[in-house]
């Protein structure tokens, strides 16, 4: 059978690598006693994979990912006994078991909700934020620099990844931000360049951290997804 | 440290999981009368992958009311961060300050850490020296094999504990709960210490030099042992392990279960530090084993589990104990690796299964490439035996096969060098002549070559090292003779990490000085090549009036004093002098396991190695 469940990953979890990630997730799933099935071949690992990957710092309230298992588990039951096992920051939720001609999460993975907290090294108001985000999400383009495989600098427009974005909390020297944007296997928004653009609007340098709120698939009942062609 | 004031340094590190601790197994006592931070002056890569550690980790927490905590030398990045933050040096598992603890222990597994050892007080604002310590600062120990030979780091401990520690830590740290229950100072909490066997506290100790050099030690303090006897475990199958294993997040560099199977090694090695320093042997029965194993991998989830030991070859048991361990592994999709291997066909039935030693190639160390070689070194390994495990392993389809050896071996000739090559061409052709058919696709093989260290008390404490530029001269021989080796590949190092590795494992207590005078230079990580300084250590033993060159190079006559002299490991000097006689001929000592060979000497007459 194949679950598919989110794992959520707060304070210093955050810190793992995605591939950190995977090796946890495994090990747990072992010391759970999962019925795991493996990949056949010369060095076979268990089938399971994220539907995405993770940015090293980054929290994020639902990561999904899903496994084979050579038995049946009710999802309650699986989310109970993995829970028992996860190390301190990774809890487990929303496990459901997903038809086998269920499609990869990768394939249909469409986009993300992200809280981001920005901390600028001087302090603004909310109408100046507010103002600054407004003239950002009029510009028909916004031009970064991004680095390539090989080390070049190339430049990119990240305005079509951007679908959304509001603030919706200024906190003395920080705010936050709720920002949607498109995440796919292929790559989407780099909440890092759509940060370094605003704090350009504002005229300031800074650092901020992530939280991934949510992700959204298409075409994949029961995971959340954006509805139809609202993001065409 | 507050969680916000981390995760601020985090973000400005690569490898931020080195910091964060939260592994699955990690025990945290909010509720401990005496609070031990256990230090590894290395990388938390390399340092959660020391079993000695892990060991004491569970040792110490296992005990009522005392919590042990870890910390681990930050890299160059994290170092920098915490000093432009102003924080100080912290624990994974509170992020506490390490100065906030009861005692600090470090375990001193290589000499090419020491440096850390500095930066890590450093950054925790301990004073480096004991006698700059007052009453507010923790006490700070440390243990491990290096301890045999304490006196280049004895100014800045004050205690080490010499030999096994499952019980010797226990023992300190209660008499540390008993001197502070009794309102005691420093002073008398280190004699209380002093007094527990295998525990040396340097103060009570002082080094007299002449103009030859080191001319022997003086105690200074009735109350400690003329000599410190090293600590031995006498029953490892009843000794706590490593319990529940702790899972780290990131890969470490021995990053699956370790089991450990027997402690001690019957070879004799001459050269072998270990192989002197942690007999007798003693093994875990068969069925501790079986049932450690099970439990260790469901509470960790590892796929991969490791049976340790010296020589796990010659684990008496070895021939039930795999094929059961095997079978009941498979059911979990565990594998099992053993990481020393011997030259030795009998386990090819077995060796057959091992998917681990499979992907990474045979391992071999025949360590010379003469006999007479070997015969001096003690290696009873002949040449045949290693052609015909290689031919077993060809046969079977392995087409990797490694092979280790070293250079600059007492009495070495450029004949024993060249035979090392030779060796190789052999292996080679034994690959080559078997028909194309039948062989693996080509053959990978690797000849690691390093450079011999004198060792305190082992049979070569008293031998020179090779100059840097006679193993350089060796090296390019080599290098030469190699050439014709169809599908070999040599690999070698620069030697002057070499240099003052031998300085180092058999220093006297100046070394302290040139030590807090390489710190001061921005010695650090000498053993990562990126980091390593020659010329700041070769200018720190300038300023002390020493040479790095007198230490390492310098042949010890056997009637002379050595800094280590007053720590007994139990093989006797005697013993150790008739095996440096018998290598200058030569001539082989046999196995411990065909027959007793006396090194314990009177004192330990009784000690049977086997029960």
């Amino acid at each position: 059978m194949r679950i598919v469940a989110a794992l959520h990953e707060r304070g210093r979890a955050a810190y793992l690598s995605h591939l950190d990630m995977q090796r946890t997730l495994q090990r747990a799933l072992r010391r759970a006693d999962m019925p795991l099935l493996y990949s056949q071949g010369f060095n076979p690992h268990p089938l399971m994979a994220f539907a995405g990957a993770l940015s090293t710092g980054f929290e994020s309230e639902r990561e999904w990912f899903d496994v084979r298992l050579g038995e049946q588990i009710a999802p309650r039951a699986f989310e109970a006994r993995l829970n028992a096992v996860l190390p301190e920051g990774m809890v487990v939720s929303h496990a459901m078991a997903a038809p086998e001609d269920f499609g990869t999460l990768t394939g249909h993975l469409a986009a993300a909700r992200y809280t981001l907290w920005v901390r600028p090294e001087r302090d603004f108001s909310a109408a100046e934020v507010s103002s600054a985000l407004q003239k950002l999400l009029q510009q028909e383009e916004l031009m970064v620099r991004k680095r390539t495989k090989s080390g070049a600098m190339v430049p990119q427009n990240i305005r079509p990844q951007l679908y959304e974005a509001r603030l919706t909390k200024v906190d003395g020297a920080s705010f936050a931000l709720d920002v949607l944007g498109e995440l796919t296997a292929g790559g989407g928004l780099r909440t890092e360049a759509f940060v370094n653009v605003l704090l350009d609007f504002l005229g300031s340098a800074g650092s901020f951290r992530c939280r991934r709120e949510e992700m959204y698939f298409e075409g994949l009942s029961g995971l959340p997804s954006l509805g139809k062609g609202k993001h065409e | 440290m507050t969680e916000e004031a981390l995760y601020r340094l985090l973000s400005r590190v690569e490898k931020p999981a080195r910091y964060i601790g939260g592994e699955y197994n990690m025990q945290v006592k909010e509720q401990a009368d005496l609070r031990f931070a256990l230090c590894f002056p290395d990388v938390y890569e390399i340092g959660m992958s020391h079993l000695g550690s892990r060991i004491l980790y569970h040792v110490l927490n296992g005990m009522e009311g005392v919590s042990c905590e870890r910390c681990f030398a930050p890299w160059t990045d994290m170092e920098a961060a915490l000093k432009e933050a102003g924080e100080e040096l912290f624990t994974l598992e509170s992020r506490s300050p390490l100065k906030s603890f009861d005692i600090v222990g470090f375990s001193l597994l290589y000499e090419m850490c020491y440096s850390n050892i500095l930066t890590m007080l450093e950054l925790a604002h301990i004073p480096f020296l004991s006698r700059d310590r007052g009453e507010d600062c923790p006490l700070v120990i440390a243990g491990g094999p290096c301890a045999v030979n304490p006196e280049p780091i004895a100014p800045f401990f004050d205690a080490v504990v010499i030999g096994d520690g499952e019980e010797a830590e226990p023992e300190l740290v209660n008499a540390f709960r008993a001197a502070r229950a009794a309102g005691e100072r420093k002073a008398q909490l280190l004699e209380r210490l002093a007094a527990i066997p295998g525990v040396y506290v340097p103060a009570f100790y002082e080094a007299v030099y002449d103009e030859s050099g080191f001319a022997g030690v003086r105690r200074l303090n009735e109350r400690a042992p003329e000599k410190v006897t090293r600590r031995i475990l006498e029953n490892l199958d009843k000794s706590p392990f490593v319990g529940r294993q702790l899972v780290p997040h990131m890969q470490i560099v021995h990053d699956r279960v370790a089991l450990e199977v027997m402690r001690g090694c019957t070879r004799g090695c001459r050269f072998c530090q270990a192989g002197y320093i942690y007999r007798p042997v003693r093994e875990r029965s068969r069925e501790t084993l079986l049932h450690q194993a099970e439990e260790l991998v469901a509470c960790t989830g590892y796929d991969e589990i490791s049976l340790l030991s010296l020589s796990t070859g010659d684990y008496s048991h070895l021939h039930e104990l795999l094929p059961e361990i095997m079978d009941r592994m498979e059911k979990k999709r565990v594998s099992v690796a053993l990481p020393s291997l011997r030259v030795d066909s009998l386990l090819k039935d077995e060796l057959d299964r091992m998917q681990s030693i499979r992907k990474a190639g045979l391992t071999f160390a025949p360590e010379a490439g003469t006999q007479r070689m070997r015969d001096v070194i003690n290696k009873n390994v002949t040449e045949e035996d290693l052609l015909r495990a290689c031919a077993d392993a060809f046969a079977a389809g392995w087409n990797g096969v490694k092979l280790y050896f070293m250079i600059g071996l007492p009495t070495e000739t450029d004949e024993d060098v060249l035979g090392i090559a030779e060796l190789a061409k052999k292996v080679s052709r034994l690959f080559y002549a078997m028909p194309k058919e039948k062989r693996g696709k080509g053959l990978r093989l690797t000849v690691s070559v390093s450079t011999f260290v004198p060792k305190p008390h082992t049979a070569f404490q008293w031998c020179a090292q090779n100059d840097p530029e006679e193993i350089r001269r060796k090296q390019r021989l080599l290098v030469g003779a190699m050439k014709g080796v169809r599908g070999g590949e040599l690999h070698y190092h620069p030697s002057f990490l070499s240099v003052l590795e031998a300085a180092f494992s058999r220093g006297d207590r100046r070394l302290g000085e040139v030590l807090l005078r390489a710190h001061e230079k921005g010695c650090r990580f000498d053993s990562w090549s990126e980091h390593f300084r020659p010329e700041a250590w070769q200018e720190a033993f300038r300023e002390c009036g020493l040479t790095v060159e007198a230490y390492a190079q310098r042949q010890r006559t056997l009637e002379e004093k050595l800094p280590w002299g007053h720590v007994d490991v139990v093989v006797t000097e005697d013993y150790l002098k008739r095996e440096y006689e018998k290598a200058m001929a030569a001539a082989t000592t046999r196995d411990c396991r065909q027959g007793c060979n006396g090194c314990f000497g009177r004192a330990y007459a009784d000690r049977r190695c086997f029960a």
